[in-house]
């Protein structure tokens, strides 16, 4: 695909000679103060009882920002850490390597629930996210809103510690409208992609395709034995990347979508959405080999429909794909995952209720859970507001979730009111509970396998590793207290306090060597539950304040996590102690300004900085400290015509370039260039 | 030889540059007066072939051409840019705007050049009569997302109906064309002629019932440097109020709206 941006360059001088207006109504509101997501509602974000943010288009377009992970740094309380140029590490408020995995495949968006246009995008094999699946690019986001704290009674298991909800574009012109991105870069950055959009008389319809590559900032590997940074025919892999054919590349990613719907106030409305993708990266993802990075290669397809009619919303979506970990076939499985809810909105003077049912099948077929293997969960929940006055909101949902394994009920759910003060200020409070589903992993795993260590011994060493599908599930219960202010139309203040407390953990955990019977030596690893659990308390702050020619953002979460009865090593007899984990940064935030520079030209800044923060792995030697690291980042925007539209950008400026994430790579400044032409 | 490290800094200047050049283009003087209004409100202000027209438009451009001052309209842009600008001085004069509590705390108005009437609309395959605000208890409504009303009638829509809130005027309208709602709440003059942009006059009706009135304002920021000028004008309004000419003004967009209601009816 080298050649993608210059077919779409040579494209754009034609796209630029044709102007046509764009039908555009005018609202008092901005599209960044309202979202759905923290309530399945049309609300202004500064009435809304939860910790919610919101990220347009518009705002996505003058940072500069490049994927839909990198653009998460442009909102509060959400840690983004760069593993390998363009693959990322993202978390809500914090709680990843806390309590210590032992592999950093479970570190990787387990307890944040991902969606596009209300489905979930989450990989139920260890549990999280695989960012570099997405079947959609940055330029088909029309907004990301971002609620932080446990939405699981609305959303599902896994929604535990906040929701991602990225909403495509839905355009609604009668006229065909087709859009081309170009990108450049250097590390190899090269993008095309691809919008076009039309309406006939039954339905609109929007077809979307990227292809996007990037290269590694450099071409060294830690080795983790060494200690140090080697070239690959150095780190001698015996694995993995040894059978891997292209070192240099970081990634190169692949998706389309084809979206056909009418309008939402329909009486009837309908939202289907075709996505492909295949992707392939390196990035972090088995510690215990000589270097964390592996190869993934990734394919999938899925179809989610949605239909809303006389007040009853459904939904049906199904994801079938394959994941493979180059050079580790145990690694790679199939899976196939079908999601579906049907509810009801009932609504009166001064409330609503939307009661409904969910039910989530997941098939996953893999060598490490002995075959074809199936989850499923099915799951009564309802949703309900009260409003007794105009200033005074109560909402409360709550899901009754029943899961195959464990074969128990889990109740999740979330009250909260949000009190308006005089004309500026907003008190609210919520407490929620919810919980993590159970995974392939934990539930299935089982290996057992017979190595000889020493081949001058007769003595074979047998392991047999097993997951338990009746463990209990990992639980997050969660208080918030929030103040909102509006100091003046263009001056925002959002203050949030939270304590979350996580506990129902488990681990593997390792039985001495039994004596030797028949020449063989067994060890048993087994998954059980663990008496640990963690807390954390934090602050978010988030500060606004618009100018006529500038926006200016900043936000800093503070936060503090104790683990009480940490597993000190996976192998027994287990000994706890308690540790202030130093997992996630301890402070981070970040800041944003666009500046309209006259009528053609902006200019766009963020930086984006974490206090210290140290990842230690159980069973691993090393841990890996990095210090404080801010980063900046600068976008230029020129209008060369209505709709054609030059980015000139330069990332990564930092002062510290170390790796950001567990002995991965160097993070180094590089440059880019972009042209959006739409006609 | 250049070098990676001297790219941010090259950055810098050459923004550096931009910004010098562009940076206070408005002129510090008061030799004219910049304004703008919100961009689709019929009949107070709206913009046609470029012009900008409607009742404050007309007002404010009849004021200044009495007193001897020169205006220049404004590009359109969004409404809460455009309150920044009047705030920071880049913009003079917001022609069309009601009165709220942020907005009274940093700008001051006019004496009122217009009403804004709010009203119910219908579907006429409905056959609704609203005669009374009682009349929508056990309907279905909308509104702008947002939209306030006084005290009153806050209260009773809160407590008394049941009212779903649209992200823009045309999902409002479209909303009651296709029959998720029985009634939408609008000013009557923006809803009859949006019902007449999207060809819905067939469909949906203006119902005789008037709710509330709210009062059109001319407005600018409290600290506008030019306020000796500003007040001249303020005080031209006021004439063109005694004098009947506002009246004049105000009569002509109420002829074309009654020929839009006409067709709505």
């Amino acid at each position: 695909m080298k050649y993608n941006s210059l077919i779409a360059v040579i494209l754009i001088p034609f796209a630029a000679t044709v102007h046509h207006s764009y039908a555009s109504y005018q609202t008092l509101i901005d599209s960044k103060d309202i979202e759905t997501s923290s309530s399945k509602n049309l609300v202004k974000r500064f009435n809304s009882p939860a910790s919610v943010s919101v990220l347009t288009a518009a705002q996505i377009k003058d940072q500069g920002v490049t994927s839909i992970a990198e653009a998460l740094r442009l909102v509060p309380g959400v840690i983004v850490r760069e593993q390998v140029n363009g693959q990322f590490d993202v978390s809500i408020r914090g709680f990843e390597n806390a309590p210590r995995n032992e592999f950093l495949s479970e570190n990787n968006s387990r307890s944040v629930l991902l969606m596009i246009d209300e489905r979930p995008i989450f990989d139920y094999f260890q549990g999280g996210v695989f960012w570099e699946t997405l079947p959609i690019s940055i330029d088909d986001v029309d907004k990301i809103e971002v609620v932080r704290g446990a939405v699981s009674s609305m959303y599902g298991p896994n929604a535990a510690l906040g929701v991602i909800h990225i909403k495509t574009k839905r355009p609604d012109s009668d006229k065909t409208e087709t859009k081309i991105t170009a990108s450049l870069g250097d590390y190899g950055y090269q993008k095309a992609h691809v919008g076009v959009s039309g309406k006939n008389s039954l339905f609109a319809w929007r077809a979307s395709g990227v292809s996007l590559t990037k290269d590694r900032y450099e071409t060294t590997y830690y080795n983790v034995g060494a200690n140090e940074y080697q070239s690959l025919q150095e780190l001698k892999p015996s694995r993995g990347l040894a059978a891997y054919p292209n070192p240099e590349r970081a990634q190169s990613n692949k998706a389309m979508s084809l979206s056909v719907y009418n309008e939402p106030e329909r009486l009837v409305s309908y939202d289907i959405t075709a996505y492909y993708q295949q992707s392939e990266v390196q990035k972090a993802y088995i510690s215990s080999l000589s270097t964390p990075i592996t190869t993934n290669k990734a394919s999938s397809h899925a179809l989610n429909i949605k239909l809303n009619a006389f007040d009853w919303n459904v939904r049906l979506s199904r994801h079938k794909g394959k994941q493979e970990t180059i050079g580790f076939d145990e690694l790679e499985y199939d899976y196939v995952t079908t999601q579906s809810l049907v509810e009801h909105e009932f609504k009166g003077a001064q409330w609503f209720i939307r009661p409904g049912i969910r039910y989530d099948q997941m098939q996953y077929d893999s060598e490490l859970v002995q075959g074809q293997r199936t989850l499923h969960n099915a799951a009564f929940y309802t949703r309900s507001e009260f409003n007794s006055t105009k200033d005074f909101k109560l909402t409360a949902s709550a899901s009754l979730d029943q899961y195959s394994f464990p074969q128990e009920k889990y109740l999740s759910y979330e009250l909260g009111f949000a009190q308006k003060i005089g004309h500026s200020s907003l008190a609210r409070a919520g407490i929620q509970r919810a919980n993590r589903s159970s995974f392939m992993y934990n539930s299935f795993f089982d290996l057992d396998l017979q190595v000889q260590l020493d081949p001058n011994s007769p003595i074979i060493d047998r392991y047999i590793f097993k997951g338990d599908k009746d463990v209990g599930l990992v639980t997050f219960n969660t208080l918030e207290l929030g103040w909102r202010e509006q100091l003046s139309f263009y001056n925002t203040l959002d203050v949030e306090v939270f304590f979350t407390r996580l506990d129902g953990y488990s681990n593997s955990l390792e039985s001495p060597a039994s004596n030797v019977v028949n020449n063989i030596r067994t060890t048993e690893k087994f998954l059980e539950k663990v008496p640990t659990k963690a807390e954390q308390i934090g602050a978010t702050l988030d500060w606004h304040y618009l100018s006529d020619q500038w926006d200016f953002n900043a936000f800093v979460t503070f936060q503090q996590t104790q683990v009480i009865d940490q597993i000190e090593s996976i192998k027994k007899p287990i000994a706890y102690e308690n540790e202030n984990s130093k997992a996630s940064p301890q402070w981070y935030g970040g800041a944003n300004m666009s500046w309209q520079l006259g009528s053609a030209w902006k200019l766009a800044s963020n930086v984006y900085f974490m206090g210290r923060n140290e990842t230690r792995l159980l069973q691993s030697q090393n841990s890996y400290k990095q210090g404080f690291r801010a980063l900046a980042n600068l976008t230029l925007l020129y209008d060369v015509y209505a709709h054609t539209k030059a980015t000139f950008g330069i990332k990564n400026l930092s002062n510290n370039q170390d790796s950001q994430y567990f002995y991965t790579e160097k993070i180094k400044p590089s440059v880019f260039m972009q042209i959006t032409a739409g006609f | 030889m250049f070098t990676f490290n001297k790219i941010p800094k090259a950055f810098l200047l050459f923004v550096s540059l931009l910004s010098l050049n562009s940076a206070h283009a408005e002129t510090e003087s008061c030799a004219y007066l910049s304004y703008n209004g919100a961009d689709d409100w019929y009949p107070f202000f709206f913009r046609e072939a470029q012009h900008t027209k409607g009742i404050a438009s007309d007002a404010v451009n009849a004021a200044a051409a009495e007193s001897g001052l020169s205006l220049a309209a404004k590009n359109s842009m969004p409404w809460k840019r455009q309150l920044l600008a009047l705030k920071f001085g880049q913009l003079d004069i917001i022609a069309g705007a009601t009165k709220t509590y942020q907005t009274e705390k940093h700008f001051v108005f006019s004496i009122p050049v217009s009403q804004a009437h709010l009203s119910v609309f219908t579907r006429r395959d409905s056959q609704l009569s609203i005669n009374k605000i009682d009349d929508l208890k056990e309907l279905r409504g909308v509104k702008l997302l947002g939209t306030s009303f006084t005290q009153a009638l806050d209260e009773f829509v809160l407590e008394k109906l049941v009212v779903d809130e649209a992200v823009s005027l045309a999902s409002v309208f479209k909303m009651l064309q296709y029959g998720r709602v029985d009634y939408a709440f609008s000013y009557r003059e923006a809803g009859a002629r949006y019902i007449q942009k999207l060809g819905l006059n067939d469909q949906i009706e203006n119902q005789p019932l008037n709710l509330s009135s709210d009062s059109i304002h001319v407005m600018v920021a409290k600290n506008n440097h030019c306020m000796g000028e500003i007040q001249q004008l303020f005080d031209q309004i006021k004439h063109l109020k005694e004098t009947d000419k506002l009246d004049a003004i105000i009569q002509r967009y109420s002829m074309q709206a009654s020929i839009m209601q006409d067709d709505a009816q």
